[in-house]
């Protein structure tokens, strides 16, 4: 239980247009990256292995993808800033929260069986117009 | 002005910086203190400034001696349950401030300001040396040391010196210390509910009692002067 002190604090920090994530999903992440003065978008496609539903300010998701054969993990805070948008390619059909098993897997085994129909994603993957201008 | 203020843990979040980066913090609530004595160089021979804070009811007076209530009903101010004196140097910080005066957390710090946060720590009981004091303890496993894994080790020597030193680094209780923790930086001031958002942690449980001072060590330059002094450095 938060004391309202702490969550009215976090509160001002959560973004509303992010959309609904989960295990197994495939998403595209756009980051802000800032090199100097100048600020460009770099993204990073992958799976969903873990999404921690911390307190509202403190979630964080994790996204694996392969690299030139390399497995490469990274984790964004879901409210950070830097995140431009989140896009959701498509949901995987998942029997676990965290997963966590498909590191040691490779190549074809790697993959998850993808649920059919719309993603429901896709609708709120770009920002609305109330978002923070972009740069 | 007075530099501090008597305030409570409320406990630890993260927010995030314009530029993005995600800032542990720990939300304190400052004040609002009343000041209940100016002491001043000529009359106590030293500059100071006395603080009170969290107003207990007048029925619980009879808890006080007479001088303690005595002190409150000088000032004119309701009983505090905390009451904290701040010294200066410099009569100066202190300016035009008198008994009856209330302090805020917005007119005593500001964003961006070095603090020191003064408390007591966790208590933890007896504790054994590893804890205590960062010792290694002996063999993890249990082939090499039997049933001896996190011990001291020796205390001495042989003969000579033929005792223990005193102050010897042994197991005992740990916490319920006072503790100040130097140079946090304020994040953050919200004036309406009285709140401090300081980064990293300060010492103590949540609702402890704590003490939000500037910090002795002074504030970082100002950018302008870095910048001065980094031009005025010879280049090798």
């Amino acid at each position: 239980m938060l004391r309202k002190a702490i969550a009215d604090i976090q509160a001002k920090y959560v973004r509303n247009d992010v959309p609904e994530l989960r295990s197994g999903d495939s998403v595209r992440v756009h980051t802000k990256i800032k090199e100097g003065d100048k600020e460009r978008i770099q993204i990073f496609e992958g799976v969903v292995i873990a999404y921690r539903r911390g307190t509202p300010g403190s979630s964080m998701f994790t996204v694996r993808k392969m690299s030139y054969g390399v497995g490469v993990e990274r984790m964004f805070p879901v409210h950070s800033p830097r995140i431009d948008k989140i896009e959701v390619l498509g949901h995987g059909e998942v029997r676990r929260s965290r997963l966590y098993y498909l590191r040691e897997l490779q190549g074809k085994a790697a993959r998850l069986h993808q649920e059919e129909g719309p993603t429901p994603g896709a609708a709120v993957a770009a920002p609305p117009p109330a978002a923070p201008p972009q740069a | 002005m007075a530099t501090g203020l008597l305030a409570k843990k409320l406990g630890m979040t993260q927010i995030f910086t314009a530029e993005g980066d995600c800032i542990p913090v720990t939300v304190i609530e400052a004040g609002p203190c009343t000041v209940v004595r100016r002491k001043t160089a000529e009359k106590d021979g030293y500059d100071a400034v006395v603080l009170g804070w969290g107003e207990v009811d007048e029925k619980h007076a009879h808890r006080l001696t007479k001088s303690e209530v005595g002190v409150f009903k000088k000032a004119g101010t309701p009983i505090f349950r905390h009451v904290k004196e701040i010294r200066v140097k410099d009569a100066k910080l202190l300016g035009e401030l008198k008994a009856g005066d209330v302090l805020t957390v917005d007119k005593v710090f500001k964003e961006n300001q070095r603090i020191d946060v003064a408390g007591i720590t966790k208590g933890r009981g007896f504790t054994g040396v590893m804890k205590r004091w960062n010792m290694k303890g002996a063999a993890r496993d249990s082939s090499t040391a039997h049933e001896h894994h996190r011990h001291v080790g020796a205390i001495g020597q042989r003969k000579t010196p033929g005792k223990v030193w005193k102050g010897k680094h042994l197991p005992g209780h740990y916490g319920v210390d006072n503790v100040t923790v130097q140079n946090l930086t304020v994040m953050g001031v919200e004036a309406d509910k009285n709140l401090l958002l300081v980064k990293g942690a300060v010492p103590g449980h949540n609702d402890g009692l704590l003490f939000v001072n500037t910090a002795v060590k002074g504030q970082p330059r100002a950018k302008q002067v870095q910048e001065v002094r980094a031009r005025a450095k010879p280049k090798v």
